[in-house]
């Protein structure tokens, strides 16, 4: 057995260090291997996506316009209905069609006699308003209660009717 | 190899030969189409791709004071046929002309032409007949919707709505009057289109939209118009009458409230009216000799100058001799011996007219009746009105004579709507107003114009109209049973004016029956003018006009409610 100084045995450990650095690393195997095939199958899925997509569009499209057209095709029928019932509430506000179902259907005859008769409107009193009742709180434990029983309730602002003056 | 070879040399030359031809045929319709005619056709399929489209403007709708439609817009089929799809001309034609009223021939004749493609056989159709041809499902016959202007209530107003002619362009009345503001701007659209010719919705288009028209809010109140149609139509057909006219106005802000004239007819049927003088409207553009109304307005002028007063009394007689030693009377001859002012308008009496506008003298006179409007246009916001007849001194056809004859008014020519107008500047306390019959016009954008009254000249102060209606209101009462209405105050004045001939003198036998007046005296709110032509049951304007006045304001006064002023004489 040799003996190793301290110095000797830390200059081969660093040489070990070293040659084990310089050893050449099994080089990793690639997911993807991108070649000219490859590249072409990309291109042409890509393509393809992009056709899709752009045929589904279209289509989307198309059929959008479709709809439209028929939504404003039914905009417009109903545009025309309502003219036409507008035009035949018109002619049955007419006063001519008026008197004839007035006289005709139901019976009535034009006036003949008719009295003005002076009414003097009645004096109003002051009305004394009478007390609004205090609204009874409810505790926690029975809103809760009402709550988990789907009791509701209504609440209504308070409104001050001593501000309003009724008759003079 | 050896079969190929066995192919004779001819044949293949043939082949080859019939292989270039085609080819050449083939290139030289490419060159056309690409080279000669690129051009056109690259801009045919352009026009056909983006064809422009007028969207057409929704007419605005007419409506009466009340909000009750007059005139609005329905849709209408109007019926075409593509010649070369028929299947059969003369069955389509047969068929057809049951349901359009056309002569079974005459279409046979438009959709056989051998240089039309396409031809427009009717349009506005009615529903019942767009239902039929429908149902009838023939090839070669198109249905296309086109607005059609109709008027719910027939022949109601119709010489003040006037009507839209085919080109949907109005004609008369408020619809040409107002044409421009409710036809609203077509709008256009260029769009791109299918195979079928139909817009895509989503394709590439410039749309410039429709301005669409204004609706107008008359000052009518059909209810008042109805009154006065109806009361109009009774009384011709009472007094066996050529015609008439009735106007009721506020005398306070001009407004006209209804105005009728008879004969009318139904707008809706514009194109059946076979004489064109119909669409006219007689209130504002034929002119009459007035009468005796006139006088009530010359006393006004007498008051106002300080000519004569109200307690002046002439000295009467059955006849005045004028400067040229002509003679002219009363009606009827009658003397009623020496009269105030306010019995020259109680008996009517030519020779105190004549006091008046003599006491008055040329200039006063005609300054007056100028300022009451007469000579001119009133304003109203209709086209085609008349400024009347009235000559002045100085005029080639104004002689001395006409100061007297004026007087009762003869020698000059009024409209109706001039006379009411004047009558209620007296009603209303001495302001001439502008007539009018829109009173709003609604914007589309939501804006709204009111018209407000227009005051043109103060004719007269209030004292002399407040005298004047007092004046008249004693004529009213003083012939009570005949045009007063019992319980109520109305100031009126009647007339019977001669009709001027061809020959230069008046038609013998033949007047015009006219009162006009305003009520109730204390405050007035309507004044009416009721025109008779040529009454048969009675020539006096009295007798003719008189009924009808006192059934319109009834009418009024119950519509309105307004309470009379003494109820214990109310019937």
């Amino acid at each position: 057995m040799s003996t190793l100084t301290h110095g000797q045995r830390a200059q081969a450990a660093r040489r070990e260090r070293e040659q084990a650095r310089a050893q050449p690393v099994a080089p990793k195997r690639p997911y993807i291997i991108i070649n000219g095939a490859t590249m072409v199958a990309i291109a042409a899925i890509a393509l393809t996506l992009i056709g899709i997509l752009y045929l589904v569009q279209t289509s989307q499209v198309a059929q959008l316009g479709y709809d439209l057209s028929r939504l404003q095709t039914q905009r417009d029928a109903a545009t025309l209905e309502i003219s036409e019932l507008e035009y035949e509430i018109a002619r049955y506000e007419s006063l001519q069609t008026v008197e004839e179902v007035a006289t005709s259907q139901l019976g009535m005859t034009p006036l003949s006699n008719y009295a003005f008769i002076d009414l003097r409107m009645p004096e109003q009193r002051n009305l004394t308003v009478p007390p609004v009742a205090e609204s009874e709180s409810q505790t926690f434990f029975e809103r809760v209660f009402d709550a988990v029983l789907g009791v509701g309730s209504a609440e209504s602002e308070r409104v001050d009717m001593t501000q309003y003056t009724l008759g003079e | 190899m050896d079969a190929v070879n066995d192919i004779p040399r001819s044949r293949i030359i043939i082949l080859l030969v019939a292989f270039i031809l085609f080819s050449m045929a083939v290139g030289y319709r490419v060159f056309s189409f690409q080279i000669v005619h690129g051009l056109d056709l690259t801009e045919q399929a352009q026009q056909f791709r983006f064809r422009e489209d007028v969207v057409p403007a929704e007419r605005g709708d007419i409506l009466d004071r009340r909000g009750r439609k007059l005139a609005t817009n329905v849709p209408a089929d109007r019926i075409s046929v593509i010649v070369h799809q028929l299947d059969d001309p003369g069955d389509t034609a047969r068929e057809l002309a049951q349901i359009i009223n056309r002569d079974e021939g005459e279409i046979l004749e438009a959709i056989s032409h051998p240089d039309r493609e396409w031809v427009v056989l009717q349009r506005r159709l009615s529903p019942e007949a767009s239902q039929q041809i429908k149902s009838l499902d023939m090839d070669g016959i198109v249905l296309d919707p086109e607005p059609r202007r109709t008027y719910p209530m027939g022949n109601f107003a119709s010489q003040v709505l006037g009507f839209v002619n085919f080109d949907y362009e109005g004609s008369y009345g408020v619809e040409g009057a107002y044409h421009s503001l409710i036809a609203g701007e077509p709008g256009h659209l260029i769009g791109e289109r299918d195979g079928a010719g139909n817009v895509i919705a989503l394709g590439h288009s410039t749309w410039d939209p429709a301005q669409d028209g204004a609706d107008l809010v008359l000052s009518i109140d059909s209810s008042v118009q109805r009154i006065v149609e109806e009361v109009l139509r009774e009384t011709i057909e009472d007094m066996d009458a050529a015609g008439g006219t009735i106007i009721v106005q506020n005398p306070n802000t001009g407004a006209i409230l209804g105005m009728a004239s008879h004969p009318g007819y139904d707008p809706n049927e514009f194109n059946q009216v076979q004489d064109a003088q119909l669409f006219g409207n007689p209130a504002i553009s034929n002119v009459y000799e007035p009468g005796s109304t006139m006088k009530a307005l010359v006393m006004a002028i007498g008051l106002e100058t300080g000519a004569v007063a109200a307690d002046t009394v002439h000295p009467g007689g059955p006849y005045r001799e004028l400067p040229g030693g002509e003679r002219v009377y009363n009606a009827t001859l009658m003397d009623f011996g020496p009269e105030s002012m306010t019995e020259v308008l109680v008996h009517s009496s030519n020779v105190g007219a004549m006091y008046v506008a003599e006491q008055l003298g040329e200039d006063d006179l005609y300054r007056g009746l100028t300022a009451f409007g007469f000579g001119d246009q009133t304003g109203i916001d209709l086209s085609g009105e008349e400024s009347g007849l009235f000559p002045l001194p100085g005029d080639p056809n104004w002689y001395l004579t006409n100061l007297y004859t004026n007087s009762f008014g003869q020698g000059m020519a009024v409209t109706p709507l001039q006379l009411i107008n004047a009558i209620s500047a007296v009603g209303n306390g001495g302001q001439l107003l502008t007539p009018y019959l829109v009173e709003e016009i609604r914007h589309p954008d939501g804006k709204v114009e009111q018209t407000e009254p227009e005051v043109i000249r103060d004719v007269i102060s209030p004292e002399t109209a407040q005298a004047v209606n007092q004046m008249m209101t004693t004529t009213v009462d003083s012939a009570q049973r005949v045009y007063g209405v019992p319980g109520y105050q109305i100031a009126a004045k009647t007339g019977t004016a001669q009709i001027p001939g061809i020959d230069g003198g008046y038609e013998p036998g033949a007047t015009i029956g006219s009162i006009v007046g305003f009520g109730p005296s204390d405050d007035p709110q309507f004044s009416v003018i009721v025109k008779i032509d040529r009454p048969q049951e009675s020539q006096w304007g009295e007798r003719a006009a008189g009924p009808a006045f006192q059934e319109i304001f009834e009418e009024l006064f119950l519509l309105y409610g307004i309470p009379p002023s003494d109820p214990d004489q109310v019937r």
